[in-house]
């Protein structure tokens, strides 16, 4: 354990309860893109933060409350369900587009296709083809990203996350190291960026979506087949 | 519908049955609600982060990853980061004295019994918990569930900023340590 290591585990516990802010936080995420070690220590830290959790004593909610959830679930059933009405014709023709090694940039429509890209990339491409599910720091959902190992290489990040509008890093864990892929810009709560890539995708195993100023902003782990 | 496991109830979630929706809500609207009751203290502002807790996971069902942990954990830090920035909004100074109270009852409540609910984790860390000295939890807890960083911490219990930073280290590591130890007796 080197000295950035002893200095990030000073922090590891604050980052782990969510409560460590600004710079430190910063200066803690730059070390954890490059290193192993300190990532996992991170993950005991959090999976004994966010367990606490439970401990928290139950409450029954006000009556109604079950109706309530239901009636606001159901409003936004409409747009949950878009998402499942994609073709695979329309798949097929984004696949062609990017594994053709065009950069990509789609439509707000087109995001919405992600999983099913994904699914139908791996059956075509077999083991070439990777995907990851982003999310914030708060474990929320916040977009996808697709490697695909071959001639060229690429790489495809869709975000719909809210944070703030402005150019982001894509950053690629290789090793432990951390390698800089390509920017993204977010607007609205809204990115995406395609392209090809001299780096080996394969050995990607996890994307990183971080702000200029070093803040980690959405992150996942590539599933290699 | 009541025997299927968590990961397959909030599979069928993302699936969109409605059948699924119920279960899911009556499974978990105790805790969740509970947990924004203890950091809010707040009916209301409590039912709001509840609704919004449920209403996340159902859009977001999809990206719910197993080995993250248990349902109820990733639906549990959604609802405490709701309730603190509903907290932060609500007051300038987010220290609040009902937040000790019920600091009390997290430590006093949550039994064995519990533990085929809610797994091997939730009776380690809550025997870990309970062995901690008190100042150590005091600040732990405000930490983990009211969000208050280190130096809130110091203010409110009027400690050197140094000295919160050191109990919520010391605190973590030892929770972080019972459940390596339940990792170690697995291997074994
Ligand atoms: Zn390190």
């Amino acid at each position: 354990m080197n000295e950035s290591c002893k200095e990030t585990r000073e922090l590891l516990p604050e980052l782990a309860l969510g409560i460590l802010g600004g710079e430190e936080r910063a200066r803690a995420f730059d070390h954890l893109t490059r290193c192993a070690d300190c990532s996992s220590e991170l993950a005991a830290l959090s999976r004994a933060a966010d367990g606490l959790l439970i401990l928290a004593p139950q409450d029954e909610p006000p009556a109604g409350f079950e109706d309530r959830v239901l009636a606001r679930l159901r409003r936004e059933r409409p747009k949950h369900r878009a998402r499942r009405l994609m073709t695979f014709a329309a798949a097929a023709a984004l696949i062609a587009i990017v594994a053709g090694g065009a950069v990509w940039v789609g439509t707000s429509q087109d995001r919405r296709f992600g999983s099913y890209y994904q699914r139908i990339l791996a059956i075509q491409h077999g083991t070439e083809l990777a995907a990851a599910q982003l999310e914030t720091t708060d474990h929320l959902a916040g977009g996808e990203a697709f490697t695909y190992q071959g001639r060229p290489s690429w790489l495809f990040v869709v975000v719909t996350a809210p944070v703030g509008d402005g150019v982001y890093d894509i950053v690629g864990t290789v090793h432990g190291t951390a390698v800089r892929l390509g920017a993204i810009r977010i607007a609205h709560g809204r990115g995406d960026w395609g392209g090809t890539t001299s780096t080996e995708m394969k050995s990607v195993d996890e994307i990183r979506v971080v702000a200029r100023t070093g803040q980690l902003v959405l992150h996942g782990v590539v599933h290699h087949n | 519908m009541w025997s299927v496991s968590d990961e397959a109830l909030l599979a069928g979630l993302a699936s969109g049955e409605s059948d699924a929706a119920v279960a899911f809500i009556r499974r978990f609207q105790r805790r969740v609600y509970g947990l924004a009751m203890t950091i809010l203290n707040d009916s209301a502002a409590a039912e709001d982060v509840a609704q919004e807790t449920l209403a996340r996971a159902w859009r977001h069902a999809g990206a719910y990853d197993p080995r993250r942990g248990p349902v109820a954990t990733w639906l549990l830090t959604i609802a405490r980061n709701l309730a603190i920035d509903a907290l932060r909004l609500r007051r300038a100074d987010p220290v609040d004295p009902t937040a000790l109270a019920s600091l009390q009852r997290i430590s006093a409540e949550a039994g064995p019994e519990e533990r085929a609910v809610v797994g091997d984790d939730a009776h380690r860390l809550h025997e870990a918990l309970r062995a901690l000295p008190e100042d150590q939890r005091r600040a732990l807890v405000l930490a983990a569930f009211y969000g208050q960083t280190a130096r809130e911490i110091g203010e409110s219990e009027n400690i050197p900023l140094g000295t919160a930073k050191t109990r919520i280290r010391a605190a973590m590591i030892k929770l972080r340590g019972s459940l390596q130890m339940e990792d170690d007796e697995r291997e074994l």
